[in-house]
């Protein structure tokens, strides 16, 4: 049963990914924005860290991915805000757009539409010394700091969202535009910020998985940003939920990791994340957001 | 120099073609309160709304203290001074007071986090100094109606404004909390502060302000002192001056009770409430209720069409209580409802004429395979030509105006010989033929059996079709005389806004 | 009123509309193979006419096209009822492994039976992936946008698995089952295409009658377009939450039948190919209706091909139409004019 003393080390490692993309869905759900393109946002994370930490280092991949997706929501929320499109649909464009994008750039710059290996890049666990023995806590302990700064970042950005006049902002936009707007402040610029910060966390996020396995494996998401979404309405829209959320699906990677290692089909095991998604979700346990009810529209006299 | 001054400022609405600001020119000067009256869609909340910067006029001009307000800056007004409490709540409901307070120009501390202390204490303050009892910790959706109706006013004060503007302040206030508002507003005026007040409460406005400007269809009817007219003279000025044909009334011999409400109540957020509603409605009358906004007739009409159940009470259709789920089967045929949530209930915008119009019958017997679709058009197209409305059948409902659209409705609700008709504004954004139709087609239904019950917020509708009438007041029923054709529409208006009869 | 001057705006709108994105897949298409070739040229006339440069190439573009409307008619169903269906992946998938499973399990049946068997399974195998979602809606309020995905997410592992493993035929190179007999596959010199084409055209015009024609139909449209006044104007919101969605999935079911009965005459790994994402974009370019989603499928039916093509000719990776169909879905459902005016309604 080593495995599963091992857990939850193994699911603090698998966590930081989705904690950082819900976080980041979060942010973008409070404003009134869904973002249905978190998974493409983390695979272009990833794909951008891997293409610029070998040459320039981690920080300067990290700065990349956020770049990359700071670019890739723009244009996003040029299509919704000023060619009116559909939020779903153009969050669909964008997981597509860099699903090819990111295929034909590999190629381009790697000569391959595969794995690419970077032995250099793989961010070394930290070493529990002594402590290294005990049965949970080693494992607890022996985090890749890549990781760690995952969940900094997630702490920051939890910061941001309750207790800055950004946060506030950000909420207000979402509850009520014309609270802001009678403050003078621009409802659309904050809700593209909403949508810039949740793309950057889900980029950041997903160069961590990068940064994890050392190499640039396309598809290396699989899914972790759709997961990330469905935490954001199943902790209820709030940030504790949602970090709770997140780390229970975590658990649920590293407890599919886990059976693997008992000989288990690993593509079934992949999906026991999904079909416990799935059930709460069609357990109507985890709703999207609803247009604004009756009685809070506008009044009706002319 | 005039705090305000707005000279021929014009607003069409393409999407219900009307014309709700029509070359308003309009002053407030230092230390003048002016009250803004008229009915519903005279454009009063549309001009208050532009001058809060919050919509763009199509052309006039706004000036606050000598400065033109720009286009495309929504915040221009209010750094100008001028503060707008909306009809509606406009505080995001999920933050606190304090935090509804300071939005837009937050204290900060260690350079980026909120200070959300001092946001509380500066809430606070302001709450002491203007007189009002508020926790600025409380989230805003936790406070009942009149609080939250304060924490509006002070945040439109909270930014230091000259002028107020105030649409419907009193409408969701008891009347003690109104008197602290106009002690308020007082001693905003002896400062120099000016104040634009909207109300339907004639009697209030006669009572407080120095000058009243009378809207009409969006023009200016006129403008006066208090002590130049009275509450008569006033609400006569202020109602549309439609020709006042009154239909033709059914027999007063009212049958079988097809509707029935025993002391039921249905709670809610401020204006959704009606407490202990009593009343039946029979075959053969049409029942009419008058209600202002915020009186609780949204929820009334909720409980009458089932698509809510009573808090408490009970309320009976067509002699069952009704689910909202077994409401169907009565939809087809059984009940008519004419609804006043035009974009939620009564059309599905993207189909087209004849689906919407056949939408029914659709549910019902016709939802066979491969029914002609010429039969289907044919149907559709008479009920419409019924009601003056001569249009592409295949065009989708969104292109019709709102008078249109509400044509559509009236022509796929009003056919056939429902036993029970629910009609909610019906007449609201018709022209003066298509409501005189629609009145006359309401009486011609009870006079064939049907039971009426209309709600309105004019009283000039409720005289014009009612055998019965009420008026619904904070969520409270007070029935008129018997007969109102013996009842004045002044009388109706006053008992609407709450004055003693 | 102002009628006809409304009238003639939107439809100048419509019109802009409707061409930009076709329009966007032309030019960016061959622009984006090119940007990404060494050989600009031969990529290009390989992307623009690589899919008619051949009898073989022809007819495969024509299958896939016909694959592709087979979906994108799901996909039109689904939306017009008002679920966002996104997991058309998942019930592609199941659909053809179930056909395979059918028509093998069939094989002492008469060819024509068994085809017809095979065929009705792969479509039940693709409703029943749908079926949990449409449940969800009606039952619990669940979203059908994530429900679909998860479902469809989870289903696609599990056939990946059975695929791999225990349904794996051990003497084929591929990761694939068992072939089927060949006796119910088209006869190619016969049918070049398969017989996806007729079944593309039979459905096409059978949903467009539905939706012109039939009192459901209208009711779907009603539904889909508002379910407050479905509810209101009673209509049977709780039967149009269900199936429409649910023969969304038969629809896919369907086309994944076709895949697996095709060409290669089994279930092969990862077949679905991105093909459920991209029928999303078809049913949206052609407005979601059933003939205008035939000439929709045949132009992103010629991207893939194209792609293909000029993957195969200079070497340019197949994701270069991604690129494209991301563009595509971008502009589909914008509104190129500026608003006539704004805030529309008084408040």
């Amino acid at each position: 049963m080593s495995w599963l003393l091992s857990l939850p080390g193994d699911a603090v490692a698998q966590g930081g990914s989705i904690v950082l993309a819900a976080l980041g869905g979060l942010a973008s759900d409070a404003a009134g924005v869904l973002n249905t393109a978190l998974e493409g946002f983390m695979s272009l994370g990833a794909f951008a860290y891997a293409l610029v930490a070998p040459r320039a280092g981690a920080f300067a991949g990290n700065l990349a991915a956020a770049g990359a997706a700071c670019l890739l929501a723009a244009t996003i929320i040029h299509a919704v805000f000023k060619l009116r499109a559909d939020i779903f649909v153009a969050g669909l464009a964008a997981n597509l757009l860099v699903q090819g994008g990111v295929a034909l750039l590999s190629w381009r710059a790697f000569g391959t539409k595969g794995v690419v290996a970077f032995p250099e890049l793989l961010s070394h666990r930290l070493d529990p010394g002594p402590l290294a023995e005990l049965p949970v806590i080693g494992t607890l302990i022996a985090q890749r700091p890549s990781n760690l700064l995952l969940y900094a970042l997630a702490a920051l950005l939890w910061l941001l969202l309750a207790a800055t006049p950004l946060g506030l902002r950000l909420r207000a936009a979402g509850q009520r535009e014309e609270a802001l707007a009678l403050a003078g402040v621009n409802p659309s610029r904050v809700r593209f910020m909403a949508f810039a910060i949740s793309g950057m966390a889900a980029a950041v996020a997903g160069a961590a998985l990068s940064a994890q396995t050392g190499a640039w494996v396309p598809g290396a998401t699989s899914g972790r940003g759709w997961i990330a979404l469905v935490a954001v309405y199943l902790g209820r829209r709030k940030p504790g939920g949602t970090v709770a959320a997140s780390l229970g699906f975590a658990a649920l990677f590293a407890a599919s990791n886990g059976l693997q290692a008992f000989d288990a089909p690993p593509e079934l095991v992949l999906a026991l994340p999904y079909v416990a998604t799935a059930l709460l979700v069609l357990a109507g346990k985890a709703r999207l957001p609803r247009l604004r009810p009756r009685d809070e529209g506008p009044g009706r006299d002319a | 120099m005039a705090l305000l001054s707005a000279t021929g400022v014009s607003k069409y609405y393409p999407s219900t073609a009307t014309r709700a600001n029509d070359g308003i020119d309009f002053r407030v000067d230092p230390g003048e309160l002016v009250a803004l009256v008229g009915e519903n869609g005279a454009g009063k909340s549309t001009f208050a709304r532009i001058v809060a910067g919050l919509e763009e006029p199509d052309s006039g001009e706004i000036r606050v203290k000598g400065t033109a307000l720009r286009r495309g800056r929504p915040g221009e007004a209010e750094r100008l001074g001028v503060g707008f409490v909306p009809q509606v709540s406009s505080l995001a409901p999920g933050l606190t007071v304090a935090e509804n307070l300071v939005l837009g120009r937050e204290p900060i501390r260690f350079g980026f986090l909120l200070d959300r202390r001092r946001a509380e204490y500066e809430a606070a303050m302001l709450a002491e100094r203007y007189g009002f009892l508020l926790d600025p910790g409380a989230a805003v959706s936790s406070l009942p109606p009149a609080a939250r109706r304060s924490a509006d006013i002070l945040r439109a004060l909270a930014r230091g404004a000259d002028l107020l503007v105030l649409d419907e302040p009193t409408s969701i206030l008891t009347e003690a909390e109104a008197d602290r508002l106009f002690d308020l507003l007082a001693r905003l005026r002896a400062a120099g502060k000016g104040v634009i007040l909207i109300s339907h409460r004639i009697r209030e406005v006669l009572e407080v302000s120095d000058r009243i400007v009378v809207l009409r269809k969006g023009r200016v009817e006129a403008s006066l002192r208090p002590a130049d007219t009275d509450e008569r003279s006033l609400a006569a000025l202020a109602a549309n001056a439609v020709p006042r044909e009154r239909v033709r009334k059914p027999r007063a011999e009212p049958g079988e009770a097809r509707l029935e409400f025993r002391g039921a109540s249905l709670g809610g957020a401020g204006s959704a409430t009606v407490r202990e509603v009593s009343f039946e409605v029979r075959s053969g009358e049409v029942f009419g209720i008058a209600a202002l906004a915020g009186n609780g007739l949204d929820a009334l009409e909720d409980l009458a069409a089932a698509e809510r159940e009573p808090d408490s009470g009970v309320v009976l259709v067509l002699g069952t209580r009704v689910k909202p789920r077994e409401r169907a089967s009565l939809r087809r045929e059984r009940l008519a409802y004419l609804p006043t949530d035009r974009e939620g209930r009564a059309l599905s915008p993207r189909a087209s004429l004849v689906d919407n119009a056949l939408a029914r019958t659709l549910a019902g017997s016709g939802r066979k395979a491969l029914r002609g679709l010429r039969a289907m058009s044919a149907a559709a197209l008479r009920q419409n030509a019924w009601f003056g409305l001569h249009a592409e059948p295949s065009r989708p409902a969104s292109t019709l105006s709102g008078g249109n659209r509400q044509r559509l409705v009236a022509a796929r609700e009003l056919s056939g010989s429902p036993e029970l008709v629910i009609a909610a504004n019906p007449s609201q954004g018709l022209d003066a033929s298509a409501q005189a139709d629609l009145w006359a087609r309401l009486s011609e239904l009870a006079h064939s059996g049907s039971a009426v019950l209309l709600l309105t917020s004019s009283a000039e509708e409720l005289l014009a079709v009612s055998t019965k009438a009420a008026v619904l007041y904070r969520g409270r029923l007070k029935p008129l005389a018997e007969d109102p054709s013996a009842t004045s529409v002044h009388a109706v208006a006053a008992a609407m806004s709450g004055a003693a009869s | 009123m102002n009628i006809p001057s409304i009238r003639a705006r939107v439809s100048a709108g419509s019109l802009l509309r409707a061409a930009a994105p076709p329009l966007a897949a032309i030019v960016a298409g061959p622009l984006v193979v090119a940007l990404f070739s060494g050989d600009p040229g031969t990529a290009i006339a390989s992307f623009a006419f690589g899919p008619v440069s051949s009898a073989g190439a022809a007819s495969a573009f024509v299958e896939q096209s016909a694959l592709l409307a087979l979906c994108a008619l799901g996909a039109a169903l689904a939306f017009r009822s008002g679920s966002f269906n996104l997991g058309g992946e998942g019930q592609l998938y199941s659909g053809g492994l179930v056909a395979v499973l059918a028509a093998l399990a069939l094989s002492s049946a008469s060819p024509a039976a068994a085809l017809a068997a095979a065929l009705g399974f792969g479509a039940l195998g693709g409703a029943a992936l749908a079926l949990p979602s449409a449940l969800g809606k009606r039952f619990a309020g669940a979203d059908v946008l994530l429900s679909s995905f998860l479902v469809s997410q989870a289903a696609v592992l599990a056939i990946d698995w059975l695929i791999a493993s225990p349904l794996r035929d051990a003497e084929s190179n591929l990761i694939a089952t068992k072939m089927v007999s060949r006796a119910i596959l088209p006869d190619r010199a016969a049918f070049p295409a398969g017989y996806a084409p007729f079944a593309a055209l039979l459905f096409a015009a059978a949903l467009a009658l539905f939706f012109a024609r039939t009192g459901e139909g209208r009711a779907v449209d009603l539904y889909g377009g508002n379910p407050t006044f479905a509810k209101s104007v009673g209509l049977p919101v709780g039967k149009l939450a269900l199936w429409p969605l649910v023969g969304a999935g038969a629809l896919h079911g369907l086309a994944g039948a076709f895949i697996a009965l095709g060409p290669a005459g089994r279930a092969v790994r990862g077949m679905s190919g991105g093909m459920g994402w991209t029928a999303i974009a078809v049913s949206l370019l052609a407005g979601n209706r059933p003939l205008a989603i035939l000439p929709a499928a045949l132009l992103l039916g010629w991207l893939d091909s194209g792609a293909r093509q000029a993957a195969v000719i200079a070497g340019v990776p197949f994701d270069a139409a991604l690129l494209v169909k991301a563009f595509v879905l971008l502009l589909a459902t914008a509104r190129l004019l500026p608003p006539r005016a704004r805030g529309g309604r008084p408040a």
